[in-house]
């Protein structure tokens, strides 16, 4: 597969090695805007092919490579280029376009401009804090893009919503692994108990579903 | 003083026709606000249907306050309602398919689909049609009531769409032409999210058919890939037709 990543900041360098993973044999082209960025690069990532360009240089490269580039990555530091590169990828029929965030607040922008798949680094904060405080009553551990799934933690912190989990599940498309006081990991419902921790992953809506039955407080997703 | 009856009638004929006219419009918000997660345009034109049909409801109740004959409301109903079907008749029909679409969901714009023979990137999901894009670039409009009545393939839940070409190569002895071909796949490999592969020899009296599997991504691209494979073919020395 081809891939075009623009940008060469810390976003790129993640997005660049997990493309490779992802597509051993496939080509990377990387563009960055500043020439010595750009030689830095080239040795940080000698499979790569890395060009040197101006800002307003890379829409009309999309362009003219839209036949033969799969997929385009723009990873710059700045929302407002990384919106414009991913609209001009669409516009010019690359599907595969996958933005990174700098500001987690623009996603909203970015869904609206029709671009479908957004890393959004800034997600796995809040379950990870959650995760190390270990206080949270649901914690969304992560959403696919691609697949309609989701993991997420439940404490079960009293009579009321143990009973509640123990009506709703096993559900069909849900998995479950449950996590005792003591740390010990059951995987039967039955097994369930106040000031443990539910583990689930299956179905989104059907999760979903059940978080809203659980209710109590927010539930805040990644 | 007595009031004709008639006038009574006709004071609560239009009561309730001016009830079901401010309850249309509160009906037509509720129904908007309901419908608004699957697009403004859409549930807009929803809750406005919905809305005349409170109207119409309401001029009916009104006739029969008015103690109209039963025969003439029935025949009145009668005429609007087959007046509605025919005239409304396509309109009614994409109004069914475009609920479809955006309740169902069959397919997302940006998705590659298939329908009828026809093959390519959704671009635009409208009203009453479906714009899609195929891999030769060309626009095509597919109505909507259409995805009601053929099935539709979505080709978009994986990322690599696999498509076969079929190679056929005069008679050449058979270990030779699976090398060239394995060479012209190799050339062509990075280009590919996957291994691409042969999936069938055949061969006959003069010819050989060899039919490859390559997994591509972006589907505009297949004319330059199978540009390169013939490209490959040439430089080997042999000749090839590919389908």
């Amino acid at each position: 597969m081809r891939t075009l990543v623009i940008g060469g900041g810390h976003p790129a360098y993640f997005v660049i090695n997990a493309v490779k993973e992802s597509d051993p044999g496939g080509k990377i082209t990387v563009i960055e805007f500043t020439k010595e960025k750009a030689e830095v690069l080239s040795k940080t990532f000698p499979y790569a092919e890395v060009l040197s360009m101006r800002i307003d240089e890379v829409d009309d490269y999309i362009r003219s490579n839209s036949v033969v580039l799969d997929a385009v990555i723009p990873a710059t530091e700045s929302d407002s280029l990384n919106l414009r590169y991913a609209k001009t990828a669409l516009e010019s029929s690359i599907h595969l376009t996958i933005t990174v965030l700098n500001n987690p607040l623009n996603e909203e922008i970015f869904r609206k401009e029709g671009i479908k798949y957004i890393v959004n680094p800034f997600s796995h904060i809040s379950s990870k804090v959650k995760e190390i405080l270990g206080t949270y009553h649901v914690n969304i551990i992560y959403e696919f893009s691609r697949r309609n799934i989701l993991i997420c933690g439940i404490r079960i912190p009293d009579t009321q919503t143990l009973n509640r989990l123990l009506d709703a599940l096993p559900a069909e498309g849900v998995a479950s692994v449950f996590v005792t006081v003591d740390g010990s990991i059951e995987s039967s419902i039955e097994k369930l108990s106040i000031g443990g921790t539910l583990y689930l992953m299956g179905e989104r809506d059907k999760i979903k579903k059940l978080l809203k039955k659980i209710g109590g407080g927010a539930i805040h997703g990644p | 003083m007595v009031l004709d009856p008639f006038i009574i009638r006709l004071v609560a004929a239009a009561v309730s026709f001016a009830v079901a006219f401010i309850a249309s419009g509160y009906i037509r918000s509720i129904i908007k606000e309901f419908l608004i997660k699957f697009g403004d345009e859409f549930a807009s034109k929803v809750s406005e249907i919905v809305r005349y049909f409170t109207i119409i409801l309401g001029v009916i109740v009104a006739f029969s306050i008015l103690s109209l004959d039963v025969m003439v409301i029935s025949i009145i109903i009668g005429i609007l309602f087959i007046f509605m079907l025919v005239s409304s008749r396509d309109i009614l029909l994409n109004l069914a398919a475009e609920i479809y679409l955006r309740v169902r969901k069959p397919f997302d714009k940006g998705d590659w689909i298939r329908i009828e023979g026809v093959e390519g990137r959704v671009r635009e999901i409208g009203s009453i049609d479906t714009e899609i894009i195929t891999s030769e670039g060309e626009r095509v409009i597919i109505p909507n009531y259409l995805f009601l009545r053929t099935p539709v393939i979505n080709k978009s839940k994986a990322i690599a769409t696999y498509v076969e070409i079929k190679l056929t190569f005069e008679k050449l002895p058979l270990s030779k032409l699976e090398t060239a071909v394995m060479n012209a796949l190799n050339e062509i490999r990075s280009e590919l999210l996957g291994e691409p592969e042969i999936l069938s020899i055949t061969e006959s009296d003069e010819k050989a058919e060899i039919i490859v599997s390559l997994p591509v991504v972006n589907l505009k691209k297949l004319r330059w890939l199978i540009n390169r494979i013939s490209k490959s073919f040439y430089r080997q020395g042999i000749e090839v037709e590919i389908e």
